[in-house]
């Protein structure tokens, strides 16, 4: 089957979901597939970085944080309408990674790892201190977020909102992996001193990267804001950054659309386990060493090995 | 311009604490090809990462068309146009021949006017290889595509660092042979190789190495008429 048509019979499956679930009488579904599109959107941002940027960042659940207390923080003062709640955490996610990018750039490896967490810890503790927004215990959102005439505290209309940002960013994640931009990048990150003598400034690229990277899980965070109803500093805790490092890897990085595969089986796995037994952590945890040791290339190199051998 | 493309004067240089350059001398003009030839561990890859600001010089003066480089980052030498064609190729192995060249093209500061095109006619192997991974590649494509990716940055210096070392000697003559025809349209070339009568027919002159210091330069004439030079130098002849 041409690829074309493939993504567009995925597209449509996507699409289509929520009358599948209404038929099914599962309502319930197309919230949890929201979640997946909004994980979706923070894993392949990730990627960018991650998988053609060879920078593994433990703090990107920072910019979950920041778009989601764009939205909290305008809620809060009674304005609702979701562009302006995009545009703030687009502005501020991309500064912040502006910042952030221009100190932790200097370094790479383990240091980048360490400077990333720290400054999320930053955030994190900062989002703690902010009683006037929840401190600790966060802030729910009295007043559902609005685009236009849509109103988001539809679960149906979010889900296809967090749809149309995944399908957005795929595609422009794609072209900019394929331009030149994208190939010093990679190129860089298999051969950074050669890249260099080639002429190449590359730490330019590569905060570039980091701040468009920082700019999309910014509006991951928004939708999960607008989902939930809820902000709250966990929202940026490292584990939750450790959660999108391990969706990168497990579906396979440096491809994005491995990203969106990552997102949506560690999910699913998650809702699955923890319906089985209270001790699924365990048996996660086995599934994903079983995967680091038998898939190296992630999920996406276990289909494209299948689909060789046949 | 006035004065050679590249010029070095003095030039040391040193990894940590062990000196390797003790005031190497070398001049390039524009147009001309030289051989820079030494045995192993004299300081002929020294010399070049110093010249490409990849180490830093501790004494002397390095110009290139001019002006002088030393203390540029890495990246503005390049582009002020010296091609590097690194000892061991070191191509991108997870990009495919065709991404290799592309993401490095660039109107660069010389006038070559290099092309995907122009690439192809040079090296025909490259458009039958476009598609595959770098890393999937024989030894002698890969130096075609190091030499064809140093040119899409338009060099006005292109320099090679063990032009032919582990090649088939088939693949080593159409090497050579590119090269002449780089040298015949008027590029400036700087060479490494040991390969000494192949150097004498591409290049005007050749300088020695030896323990950090140029202790030999000449033509290809003399360096052909005195083997005892190659001999002593380079260990070659017995």
């Amino acid at each position: 089957m041409p690829r074309a048509a493939l993504w567009a019979i995925l597209l449509a499956m996507a699409v289509l979901l929520p009358f599948a679930a209404d038929l099914a009488g599962q309502g319930y579904y197309v919230g949890f597939a929201t979640r997946v599109a909004i994980f979706a959107i923070a894993a392949l941002s990730l990627d960018l970085i991650l998988g053609y940027g060879g920078l593994v960042s433990l703090g990107h659940a920072a910019f979950l944080g920041i778009g989601a207390y764009s939205v909290g923080i305008w809620t809060s003062h009674g304005v609702t309408a979701a562009p302006v709640h995009w545009a703030t955490a687009l502005a501020a996610g991309g500064l912040f990674a502006l910042v952030t990018g221009l100190i932790a750039l200097r370094t790479a490896g383990v240091a980048f790892i360490m400077i990333t967490l720290a400054f999320a810890q930053m955030l994190f503790f900062l989002a703690v201190s902010l009683k006037a927004y929840g401190g600790d215990d966060g802030l729910t959102l009295w007043d559902a977020a609005r685009l236009g005439p849509l109103d988001l505290s539809d679960d149906r209309t979010l889900y296809w909102v967090a749809i149309a940002w995944l399908v957005l960013f795929l595609l422009l994640g794609r072209h900019l992996v394929a331009s030149r931009f994208g190939l010093v990048l990679q190129g860089a990150r298999s051969n950074e001193r050669r890249m260099r003598a080639l002429g190449f400034d590359i730490r330019r690229h590569r905060l570039l990267a980091y701040v468009l990277s920082g700019m999309a899980a910014s509006i991951a965070g928004c939708l999960l804001a607008h989902m939930t109803d809820f902000v709250s500093p966990a929202y940026m805790s490292w584990q939750r950054s450790g959660e999108l490092v391990v969706m990168v890897l497990l579906g396979g990085i440096g491809t994005l659309h491995g990203a969106i595969l990552g997102a949506a089986v560690l999910l699913i796995l998650e809702e699955v386990l923890a319906g089985l037994t209270q001790h699924w952590m365990l048996i996660l945890g086995a599934i994903l060493v079983a995967m680091a040791l038998v898939a190296r290339r992630g999920l996406h190199g276990l289909l494209a090995a299948l689909r060789g051998r046949r | 311009m006035t004065g050679p493309l590249l010029q070095l004067a003095g030039v040391e240089a040193a990894y940590g604490r062990s000196q390797v350059l003790f005031g190497v001398d070398l001049v390039v003009e524009a147009g001309s090809a030289v051989a820079l030839l030494g045995r192993n561990g004299m300081g002929k890859t020294t010399t070049i990462r110093t010249v490409m600001g990849l180490l830093p010089l501790q004494a002397g003066i390095i110009r290139f068309a001019g002006q002088p480089v030393a203390g540029l980052p890495a990246h503005r030498i390049a582009r002020a146009g010296i091609g590097l064609v690194p000892e061991g190729r070191q191509i991108f192995p997870n990009l495919t021949v065709h991404e290799n060249l592309v993401a490095t093209a660039r109107a660069g500061a010389g006038a070559g006017g290099w092309t995907l095109a122009r690439i192809h006619q040079l090296f025909p192997r490259l458009a039958e290889r476009a598609g595959n991974l770098g890393s999937e590649l024989s030894g002698g494509e890969q130096q075609m595509l190091a030499i064809g990716r140093a040119l899409m940055t338009n060099p006005r210096l292109l320099i090679l660092d063990e032009a032919t070392e582990g090649l088939a000697p088939l693949v080593r003559r159409e090497i050579w042979s590119s090269l002449a025809r780089l040298r015949a349209e008027g590029l400036t070339i700087l060479v490494v190789d040991k390969d000494v009568e192949a150097l004498a027919r591409l290049c005007d002159r050749h300088a020695i190495l030896e323990r950090g210091r140029v202790v030999w330069t000449g033509t290809s004439a003399d360096l052909l008429a005195t083997p005892e030079v190659a001999r002593r130098h380079l260990g070659l002849g017995g």
